[in-house]
């Protein structure tokens, strides 16, 4: 089943940051990674991706290097301390407000 | 000035890039599942969507130039700049000399403006907009900009300059202490503005911020020509002296800022070699260039070009034909060109006017002329065509 893009929008920089925290990617890898570990649920389009990394990489949430590999250039992302700092407090977010709609929806 | 344009477009062609690179990964993953590659492009076409469209939504994100801007500099203004180059050296006599030299010291100045305005816009996208740390870094940059563009033109704007960098900081001060609250948007005007407030102090002859506080005098020039005020109110400033210190202070703190920033921006974005070499060479070149050439116009030969074309109409008057290099050279170096008037009165007094006078008699009437008729020329101080024009009725 996919999920509503709606939905998504509000997740997708803690999913971001999340999937980051486990070590350095590239695009590429970044959104397979959200595929592989939301089970296919989330699918997150290159038109969302690629803005929204730039985005937490202007803010200090993300940094970013070039590194050729096999001939290929690739643009690596990591999660910066700013960054991890933000993971933290938007996951305790994310526990408060999931756990309140479950008590209200699984009601 | 190429590398300039190639470093303005790097940012976005860094992004195209990450997005073809990402394109190439779904076409080889599709390979690899034994597509062939003409339908492999063809399904990760349908997958990636619209190309142009990602490539500009990140880049409005991310605040890379846009490529219009490096097509202005190169089309309009190295054309321009080098069609005014080859005008002023090439052809001196054909363009009456002196407005072709206006407009190229216009051009170089306004070199200087690009030069500050982006190098500011590199520093703060990639600083981010947030932090005073920011305001400092794209202030200091600019700042150093203009400095070494009224040492490297030695134009005696450097009092100006240093006015409006210090009265545009307290100008700023409460706006710096209210920026955490202050829109994006607002952040970048009040920058911007400021920018160009420091840069056009370089261009002008009058003291921008002077409606604050009319000046007693403050700053003279090199030969004591007070700028404004009283010489009695006057003190001689020298680049030594301590009231410059803290603009010192400021450029010095915000040395380190720049390199810092300048070596991590080729670090990560670094798509193309020459930048990680060019970047941080800029930063040096921009403060230790000026100590080479400072000389350029140690004959005040810049300061002299706005008063040329007058002295050319004044020598036309006067004695019917333009002046010699020599006598623009004596104009400037004695700085006599501010007191036009002195010029022309000395010229009408000359020996050669009166020649020049006794020349037109003997044309037009074929006589000598008398010492009264010469005398009645000199004191009316009608120009030579007039006299021409008379004599010839």
């Amino acid at each position: 089943m996919k999920v509503s893009k709606e939905l998504l929008k509000g997740t997708s920089e803690l999913i971001i940051l999340t999937v980051l925290e486990s070590g350095t990617l590239y695009g590429y890898e970044i959104s397979k990674q959200i595929k592989l570990m939301s089970e296919g649920v989330f699918a997150m389009g290159e038109g969302s991706l690629y803005p929204l990394l730039h985005k937490l990489e202007k803010a200090k949430l993300l940094e970013s290097f070039w590194k050729e590999v096999d001939g290929r250039r690739r643009k690596y992302y990591s999660i910066t301390r700013t960054g991890k700092k933000v993971l933290s407090e938007k996951s305790e977010e994310w526990q408060t407000f999931s756990g309140a709609v479950d008590a209200i929806v699984l009601a | 000035m190429f590398w300039l344009n190639k470093n303005m477009l790097a940012s976005r062609r860094s992004i195209k890039e990450e997005l073809t690179s990402h394109f190439d990964d779904l076409v080889f993953e599709l390979m690899a599942e034994g597509v062939s590659r003409s339908e492999a492009e063809k399904q990760a076409s349908i997958e990636f969507g619209d190309f142009e469209k990602h490539l500009k939504e990140t880049i409005a994100v991310s605040g890379a130039l846009p490529w219009s801007l490096a097509k202005i500099f190169n089309g309009v203004y190295l054309l321009s700049g080098l069609t005014l180059i080859i005008l002023a050296v090439g052809f001196p006599s054909l363009i009456a000399g002196t407005h072709v030299e206006t407009a190229l010291l216009w051009w170089v100045f306004s070199c200087y403006l690009l030069l500050g305005l982006i190098g500011e816009r590199w520093l703060i996208e990639y600083r981010g907009i947030d932090s005073k740390h920011s305001v400092w870094l794209a202030m200091t940059w600019t700042h150093l900009i203009a400095l070494a563009a009224t040492v490297i033109l030695d134009i005696d704007k450097f009092e100006n300059n240093v006015h409006a960098i210090v009265f545009s900081l307290l100008v700023l001060t409460p706006v710096l202490l209210l920026w955490n609250k202050l829109d994006t948007k607002i952040r970048r005007l009040v920058i911007y503005l400021q920018t160009t407030v420091v840069l056009w102090s370089i261009f002008t002859d009058t003291l921008i911020f002077n409606f604050l506080m009319p000046a007693r005098c403050f700053f003279v020039t090199p030969d004591n020509v007070p700028l404004n005020g009283v010489l009695s109110s006057c003190t001689q400033v020298q680049l030594s002296n301590p009231a410059l210190y803290p603009i010192y202070a400021v450029v010095m703190l915000g040395l380190p800022l720049i390199a810092v920033t300048l070596y991590k921006y080729s670090r990560n974005q670094g798509s193309f070699r020459y930048r990680k070499a060019c970047l941080p060479l800029l930063s040096v070149l921009v403060i230790f260039v000026p100590w080479f050439i400072n000389d350029i116009n140690n004959e005040a030969m810049l300061d002299v070009i706005s008063a040329k074309p007058k002295i050319f109409a004044i020598y036309q008057s006067s004695l019917g034909r333009d002046p010699e290099d020599k006598d623009i050279r004596f104009y400037a170096k004695t700085r006599a060109y501010t007191n036009l008037d002195k010029i022309e009165e000395t010229l009408n007094a000359s020996d050669e006017r009166k020649q020049v006078i006794q020349k037109i008699y003997l044309n037009k009437t074929g006589r000598v002329a008398t010492n009264e008729e010469i005398e009645a020329a000199v004191d009316s101080k009608i120009s030579v065509q007039e006299l021409r024009a008379s004599l010839a009725q």
